[in-house]
């Protein structure tokens, strides 16, 4: 469900901390991508250390704050907590360290031995910077080069706006201020760029995201009302912490997806004011990616689902969006690799549903072109590297991330990063035992 | 369902539950409440002459673990601010409304004088019981005497006296002393009191402590102003010291035991009980949860008594004291060991961790999250029970294999 942090401050905070077991070697912990030592922290807090919790929690988290309130708990830490098996709910281990690091946002510290390696990194989101951090502890310097305005990538351009303000990243971006990362923004890469930061630096960290989307293959994608999930997201993340309109929707909203970004954008447009929304999935809930948190909280907004369902037909005039006509799917009985197989079910008329904006979020991509900018061969939907070093089969150039694992988690991606720095900082050391510049 | 009443040197009570002297018990509305809840006596906040000059520095509550769950509360209150003939009109108010229920006096007194001229008005004004205290931390010395600066109750010779003093001036009513947990032998104190002639002991009083220190002001808790003085622990952390203290107190001497020190239900009052106290006395639990526990604390007695066998509480006093003996006649080399109920365990390793680091190094934890007992290490220490946060789900038993 959505993360109460209205009411939750100090005296909350304590209460819920108490209730801890501190078990040993934690489930929550265990289950946590960045490894973040809850009972540790949770400890330190209710021994009124809240400096110290603080500290473990960006120790393994650097991005503390913004996993901490936007992290899908319940099928994490939370869902791994003991206590459950005693008929108690998990302990509100997201809520905990979000006020923790909100509460104490230490500052990230320069290392204190530097070498001479230089390591550049593209893009600025959860990968990115946790590479960026950890090569920075192990006294790397490290530039990053992102192609926005501003840092986060994906998380703070289209993370709805209710559940992830804007300074929860602003907590977790401030405190590495003074740390000796190198911020660039409103970088472009292209083949020559990469080419040339291989050449400048000791190493290049890839951390680019899914920024593509996968496209629908009905016509009429063109007409007025149709959109893609992102651009609606972004838009209407802007408008709530910015400036600028909110989409304009209308009251009868069509979703088409079951992820995390569907639900995202249902749950977005049901807070903007539209009357009716349905989610229109091709599967049924079981297959359905998205978390149970997010359905429940779609769910408890009035989101409307029609599973087993797809767009048929788009119908349009004078290129205004007029209504779609939806086809209903049925599982073949024989499934094929693991997943339940689909096919159209004629038995079932399609019919038509009128709406005033259909969005869809089929789920992201890599942007179109990026392999070949990277240097790296086309034929595989994500970046390919080598599992435990990370590098690609360019040498010297590495990647971490969604690009790499596909979509996932704010915390998964800034871990992977993490684990990437500690690869290319092993890698600089063979490059260069005594810690200086090669070539 | 079995008889509550009990017999207190002589004087009828209608259950073993008297409400201790505290702030509980200066203000007669607020007694008369209690009354009418069931409790069988008060014990009014200790008080004095109208010589002695008190004045309480607030605040003078800390703790242990506040809230719910508080482990021990500290104060540095006094005795009342109301003198004994305030006292004594709120005795006779009492006794008007509540003839069953037993309005105990606690006196203060630093000369021979003081104690005959107040055990004279609490008995004139109708009060059933004395409670003489000599041992309140913040309190209880004698003027002029070599006892300055320390508790009566510390030093047998000056309790044998004091308690001669009360007893001289008392017409018909039972005098009995409270004396404290902050000796080397409370034997030798419990003996001079049987000494010096009082009808029964009341044990314990709080013991003298200093709850904390404020880490931001770097003043002791509670900080009046900055400052904070000793002052008395009472509550549940206190109870073990309590019951040992009762228990022997109950083997020293004959007269009957009032027993007080952190006991917050039924369970704790019937322990008592069963080392040697006849009546327990209730401060702490009351503060904190209100008047109304008797009624938990009468029928948790009440049922513990039916289903157990027994028909009249007074049976049940002293039975556990020939349980308490030395380590050397406990039966030595019987191999018992950790029993883990699995269907309840819920993996969260806490007994792994206090064994491997406080015990035997005897529980193995499984990449299951399952813990087990490794039967040849075990000894059966109980460390492993007393940290699993499920109830029932470690017990200590016979090894049978």
């Amino acid at each position: 469900m959505l993360r109460n942090t209205t009411n939750f401050g100090f005296s909350q905070a304590l209460v819920e901390a108490q209730r801890c077991l501190s078990c040993y070697q934690a489930p929550c912990t265990q289950a946590c991508p960045a490894k973040v030592d809850v009972p540790g922290f949770i400890r330190r807090f209710r021994e009124d250390n809240l400096r110290g919790a603080s500290e473990l929690i960006y120790e393994s988290c650097p991005l503390g704050c913004t996993c901490g309130t936007s992290c899908p708990t319940s099928v994490l830490c939370e869902g791994a907590c003991v206590l459950s098996q005693l008929g108690q709910t998990p302990i509100r281990i997201g809520s905990l360290q979000a006020f923790i690091t909100a509460s104490y946002p230490l500052e990230e510290q320069p290392s204190r031995q530097v070498s001479q390696s230089k390591v550049a990194i593209i893009g600025a989101g959860p990968a990115g910077i946790g590479c960026a951090v950890q090569l920075n502890r192990l006294g790397v310097q490290v530039e990053i080069f992102e192609r926005d305005a501003q840092p986060g990538g994906m998380v703070t351009r289209v993370i709805p706006a209710h559940r992830l303000p804007a300074e929860t990243m602003e907590t977790d971006l401030m405190r590495l201020q003074n740390c000796g990362i190198h911020f660039h923004y409103n970088q472009k890469i292209n083949t020559k760029k990469i080419t040339h930061l291989l050449n400048e630096y000791d190493a290049v960290f890839a951390g680019v995201g899914l920024a593509g989307q996968n496209q629908p293959d009905n016509a009429g994608l063109y007409a007025i009302g149709v959109y893609s999930a992102l651009d609606i997201l972004e838009q209407a993340r802007s408008a709530a912490l910015k400036d600028g309109a909110p989409p304009k929707l209308g009251n009868r909203v069509l979703v088409v997806g079951g992820g995390n970004v569907a639900l995202d954008a249902a749950i977005v447009a049901k807070r903007l004011g539209a009357e009716q929304v349905l989610v229109i999935y091709r599967r049924s809930k079981e297959e359905m990616p998205a978390w149970e948190s997010e359905y429940l909280e779609a769910y408890s907004l009035g989101v409307e689902f029609r599973w087993l369902s797809v767009i048929d037909e788009i119908v349009i005039h004078q290129d205004q969006l007029m209504a779609v006509k939806i086809g209903q799917m049925r599982f073949v009985s024989a499934s094929l690799g693991g997943r339940r197989w689909l096919e159209h079910d004629s038995e079932i008329p399609v019919y038509t549903l009128p709406c005033e904006a259909l969005i869809f979020a089929l789920g992201q991509t890599l942007e179109e072109g990026i392999q070949e900018v990277m240097g790296l061969q086309k034929n595989a939907p994500l970046l390919p590297v080598n599992e435990g070093s990370f590098q690609t089969p360019r040498p010297g150039l590495f990647a971490a991330g969604e690009a790499v694992s596909g979509g996932s988690t704010i915390v998964a991606c800034m871990s992977a990063g993490m684990a990437a720095a500690r690869e290319i900082a092993q890698f600089l050391q063979n490059q260069d035992p005594n810690g200086g510049r090669h070539g | 369902m079995a008889n509550l009443t009990i017999d207190f040197c002589g004087v009828p009570f209608i259950n073993p539950f008297i409400l201790a002297a505290a702030p509980s018990t200066d203000n007669r509305e607020m007694i008369a409440r209690g009354f009418d809840s069931g409790w069988a006596g008060a014990v009014l906040k200790t008080t004095t002459l109208e010589t002695e000059e008190v004045s309480i520095a607030y605040p003078i509550m800390s703790s242990i673990n506040p809230g719910p769950n508080m482990v021990g509360l500290h104060n540095i209150d006094l005795v009342s601010e109301r003198y004994i003939h305030e006292i004594a009109e709120d005795i006779i108010w009492l006794k008007q409304r509540f003839p069953q229920q037993r309005v105990i006096a606690s006196l203060m007194g630093h000369t021979r004088d003081d104690w005959h001229e107040l055990v004279l008005i609490a008995e004139q004004a109708g009060a059933d019981l004395i409670e003489a205290s000599i041992s309140c931390p913040q309190g209880a010395t004698l003027e002029g005497e070599e006892a300055q600066g320390f508790m009566v109750s510390q030093d047998p010779r000056l309790t044998e006296k004091v308690t001669r003093w009360a007893i001289e001036a008392v017409q018909k009513i039972p005098i009995y002393i409270k004396i404290s947990p902050g000796v080397t032998d409370i034997t030798s104190i419990a003996r001079a009191v049987e000494r010096g002639g009082a009808r029964a002991i009341c044990a314990i009083d709080s013991l003298e402590g200093v709850v904390g220190v404020d880490l931001e002001t770097l003043s002791p808790m509670p900080s009046v102003q900055g400052y904070s003085s000793r002052g008395g622990f009472t509550g549940k952390a206190i109870k073990p010291i309590a019951l040992r203290c009762v228990a022997d107190i109950a083997e020293s001497v004959t007269i009957p035991i009032s027993g007080v020190g952190g006991i917050y239900n039924w369970r704790d009052a019937l322990e008592f009980m069963l080392l040697g106290a006849t009546t327990v006395q209730v401060c702490t639990a009351v503060m904190q949860r209100g008047y109304g526990i008797i009624r938990d604390l009468t029928n948790g007695l009440s049922n513990w008594l039916d289903q157990t066998g027994y028909d009249q509480v007074q049976q049940i006093i002293g039975l556990s004291l020939p349980k308490l003996t030395d380590h050397d006649y406990l039966p030595h080399g019987i191999k018992v060991i950790s029993y883990i109920n699995h269907e309840l365990c819920i993996g969260c390793g806490l007994c792994y961790v206090a064994c491997a680091d406080g015990g035997h190094v005897a529980i193995l934890f499984g990449s299951d999250r399952k813990v087990e007992v490794d039967l040849q290490r075990c000894v059966g220490c109980g460390l492993c029970a007393q940290v699993c946060p499920v109830p029932d789900c470690i017990s200590i038993d016979l090894f049978t294999r």
